[in-house]
């Protein structure tokens, strides 16, 4: 009888910009990585990593929506059970590791429930080829060296995920004004949280992205009580019925954390979405947990820009040769803490589109929002009644501060 | 390197890693737990229809014995001493 080897599954984790697509992009440039297979799962309805994420033949990609902690890790068996029957059934497309993405909002101790034996029960047999057929074998946490200390500061999730991790990679410690004392502090604050994970540098020279995903023993015992206590915790609650007699499953998120799209069909002219970024970034500052998207530019609408903001940073725009989908339309995530969406739209709309009607409202709509900040004015703009003027409003944005887009190819 | 300290800048407010510190210390001090107990100090999303967003569950999990569990409709960070504290005697009696 031949004993059927087991599938290393490796958890990217890492809170909203932390870079976790960057280092996936990153290890899928190796050629030994080809056969890899990737579950990316993301936070809201529409869904754009998996467009920027680059998978070559050999690899291998299925995407979730809803992020995976709220759903009870469900998601994750159906994932690499949907991977495993694919595999069987087209041998060109057999893989021989996987790597999970994570939301950056997502809670670990259900995901790692559902892929540790024996945490979560079997029901099945989808449940029992996963059991038989994957093994955990690490789980990487991504660290933003810019905004950990703040992030750590103001998001549980952002620590969770850190407990958990057996290696923690800082990303972006290359930018400006980050200095050695800053770097060796943010050590200190991680082994407080996690003494016993290997901490390394995306930076350091002697860097090795495949070695971060090398395959290994994930031991929730060695990650401390923290972790063995949120693991036996969260069984407890999952086991635990509601007021209402149902499983005690739901969002893990509070109410005012969010994630929505703009969808745009028409090409953007440059300083326009510029604009619109400005003022976007100064005025929700640190609600904007994170924006990602694939824009339309008018001045060559084949060759997108990929953006990214995480909080008050837009990183410079990425020009890409094709668009990765047939889906040539601009598309915008948005992840808020407590932003009104149908500001956030209005503004988006007013930046973006032209028509000349309406100038004179939409500017003191956005000299508002630049003023006020969008959830002071959701605020004044529904006492007042007026969110639908906001809404209505379109025309030609005024140049109103400098951009990261500007200067760009 | 940078040396420079701003003798004006802003405190920093104590974050989830001090208040999860705080809320474990008070709560093995509290109900005499020993080192084998583990206390755990979660936030979630509360599930029950008209509850607050937010609930953070402190929980004591002695091998062997069913979980004990207190409750708070607030983030961790917001919790204060006194609060913990008749939530615990509670739990006690």
């Amino acid at each position: 009888m031949t004993v059927a080897r087991t599938i290393p599954v490796t958890v990217l984790s890492g809170f909203l910009g932390a870079g976790k697509s960057t280092l996936i992009n990153d290890l899928l440039r190796d050629p030994e990585m080809a056969d890899t297979a990737i579950v990316v799962n993301e936070f809201g309805d529409i869904g754009i990593d998996h467009e920027l994420i680059r998978v070559n033949q050999r690899e291998m990609m299925v995407t979730t929506l809803g992020c995976i902690c709220c759903t009870a890790g469900s998601d994750i068996r159906t994932s690499l059970y949907e991977l495993h029957e694919a595999a069987a059934k087209e041998p060109r497309l057999a893989f021989s590791r996987v790597i999970v993405e994570t939301t950056g909002l997502a809670d670990p101790a259900p995901l790692i429930n559902q892929l540790v034996p024996r945490y979560a029960p079997a029901f099945g047999l989808r449940d029992h080829v996963v059991a038989r057929r994957f093994r955990m074998a690490g789980f990487v946490c991504a660290v933003d060296a810019t905004a950990a200390e703040q992030t750590l500061d103001e998001h549980f999730e952002c620590l969770k995920q850190i407990a958990f991790a057996d290696r923690i990679v800082l990303t972006k410690s290359d930018l400006k004004n980050r200095t050695c004392r800053d770097d060796e502090r943010l050590k200190t604050q991680l082994r407080r949280l996690n003494p016993s994970a290997d901490i390394l540098d995306r930076h350091d020279g002697g860097f090795d992205i495949a070695s971060l995903f090398q395959p290994r023993g994930y031991v929730t015992a060695e990650r401390g009580e923290d972790v063995e206590g949120w693991l036996a915790l969260e069984r407890v609650l999952a086991a635990e019925p509601t007021k209402t007699g149902t499983a005690a499953r739901g969002k893990r998120h509070g109410a005012g954390i969010e994630s929505f799209a703009f969808t745009h069909d028409v090409p953007i002219a440059p300083g326009d979405l510029a604009n619109f970024l400005d003022v976007l970034t100064l005025a929700a500052g640190a609600h904007l947990l994170r924006l990602k998207g694939l824009v339309c530019v008018s001045d060559d609408p084949d060759r997108p820009f990929v953006l990214h903001a995480v909080q008050h940073n837009v990183h410079s725009p990425r020009r890409i040769d094709r668009w990765p989908s047939e889906d040539r339309r601009t598309r915008l995530v948005l992840i808020t803490h407590n932003v009104d969406h149908s500001i956030a739209r209005a503004l988006f709309s007013t930046m973006t589109d032209v028509n000349k009607h309406q100038q004179t409202r939409s500017k003191v709509i956005v000299v508002a929002v630049c003023l006020l900040g969008l959830i002071a004015l959701g605020g004044v703009l529904s006492t007042c009644g007026l969110a639908k003027v906001g809404m209505a409003a379109t025309m030609t944005a005024p140049h109103v501060a400098p951009s990261a887009l500007r200067g760009t190819p | 390197m940078n040396g420079f300290v701003n003798p004006l800048a802003r405190k920093r407010a104590p974050g989830y890693p001090e208040a999860i510190d705080r809320l474990k210390a008070a709560t093995r001090e509290q109900l005499h737990l020993s080192d084998d107990v583990v206390v755990s100090v979660t936030e979630l999303a509360c599930r029950e229809p008209g509850c607050p967003d937010v609930e953070t569950i402190i929980a004591v999990l002695t091998a062997g014995k069913k979980p004990r569990t207190v409750r708070f409709h607030k983030r961790i960070i917001e919790i204060d001493g006194p609060e913990l504290a008749a939530a615990l005697h509670e739990v006690e009696s």
